[in-house]
């Protein structure tokens, strides 16, 4: 993982690892189960007539959506790590009415008030900027647009966060480790709830929040944990090994008979025209 | 450095994870990583807390891991930290 200034680590990260997210343990891991069960959530209408869906990742939701908009209907696919966009150019090459931009929550690629409906599924939390993000969903969406974000909240991964951050601290070092931290944006339902009202103060925003708790082998749990929040994490390659084998000793000890528990804390904001 | 752990107690107090064991008392000398009372999120404002209110800073990259975990180490490495 790189510091160097004007690099976002999230973005390098997951456009580095762009090539094992469509992997079948990654499909199958809570990410991915939890994801595929907001599909049938998302409500574009047949007014919508363009569709956007910020931190698109590899395409798998727009390819849904594109079965079941309106005819006519744009779809626009907007994600800023460079492997996950040419995965989703891929994943929707035949699919005449879906478009994939360079862009992120702090500089949509759109132009005031175009988008009618606007989704976007476990992204909001990687974005640097809060506030400048919820004000480009306001500057983005139409008059009557709506919006829905699911995104993961501060509660989340309790288990093995618990469980795991005393060794990365052993391993990374108080600097490094606080480094790691400030990478998310993991807001509580209250804060999510005053950011987006406060950025939309003349539509109706409603947030709420939910909790899923997964259970997985230590190796499904690995697929997705390590590649993800593993490489945010900058630990030196010397020590790697080793903090490795105590992060998964740690894991395993967290088995009970259904698996290993994860659970999502997931907020979810609806804006609706207002 | 007295003063700066009574502040800092009472933040971990008010702040601590909603799933740490109720048991669980803030001393000076709690491991507050390993007890599950703070998580790195909670860390960042608390080192960010101790910023403002001793003026000062420390270089983090420098601290034992053992000293930064609990508020007896956490705090005196702010007392003869640098002015800010």
């Amino acid at each position: 993982m790189t510091d160097t200034p004007g690099i976002d680590p999230v973005i390098e990260a997951y456009s580095r690892c762009a090539g094992e997210y469509g992997s079948a343990e990654n499909q199958e891991s809570c990410w991915g189960r939890s994801s595929r069960s907001l599909w049938p959530r998302l409500r574009p209408r047949p007014e919508h007539r363009l569709v956007a869906d910020v931190g698109c990742g590899p395409g798998a939701t727009l390819v849904d959506l594109a079965s079941r908009v309106a005819p006519g209907t744009r779809l626009i696919g907007v994600e800023p790590a460079a492997g996950l966009r040419e995965q989703a150019l891929a994943a929707t090459a035949a699919l005449p009415a879906v478009e994939i931009r360079d862009g992120r929550f702090e500089s949509l690629p759109f132009a005031d008030g175009e988008v009618g409906y606007l989704y976007s599924l476990m992204a909001f939390h990687w974005v640097a900027d809060p506030e400048a993000g919820a004000r480009e969903v306001a500057r983005v969406l139409a008059p009557g647009g709506e919006a829905d974000l699911h995104f993961i909240g501060r509660w989340n991964g309790r288990e093995l966060i618990k469980a795991t951050s005393p060794i990365f601290l052993r391993h990374m070092g108080p600097a490094r480790l606080l480094s790691a931290a400030r990478l998310r944006r993991q807001l509580t339902v209250e804060a999510a709830r005053q950011l987006f009202q406060g950025a939309l103060p003349d539509r109706a925003v409603e947030v709420d929040e939910r909790y899923e708790t997964h259970h997985d082998t230590l190796e499904g749990h690995w697929a997705w944990w390590v590649r993800i929040e593993g490489q945010m994490l900058s630990i030196p390659a010397d020590r790697r090994k080793e903090c490795e084998r105590e992060v998964r000793d740690a894991l395993a000890k967290l088995a009970t008979p259904e698996g290993i528990p994860y659970t999502l804390h997931i907020l979810h904001v609806r804006v609706g025209p207002g | 450095v007295n003063d700066l752990i009574a502040i800092a107690t009472e933040w971990v107090r008010a702040n601590r994870m909603p799933d740490a064991d109720p048991s669980l008392e803030v001393t000076p000398t709690t491991d507050l990583l390993s007890s599950g009372l703070l998580d790195s999120l909670a860390f960042v404002d608390l080192v960010a807390l101790l910023e403002e209110r001793a003026g000062r800073t420390i270089d983090l990259a420098e601290l034992d891991p053992a000293v930064f975990s609990n508020l007896a180490g956490l705090c005196g490495a702010f007392a003869e930290g640098s002015p800010r």
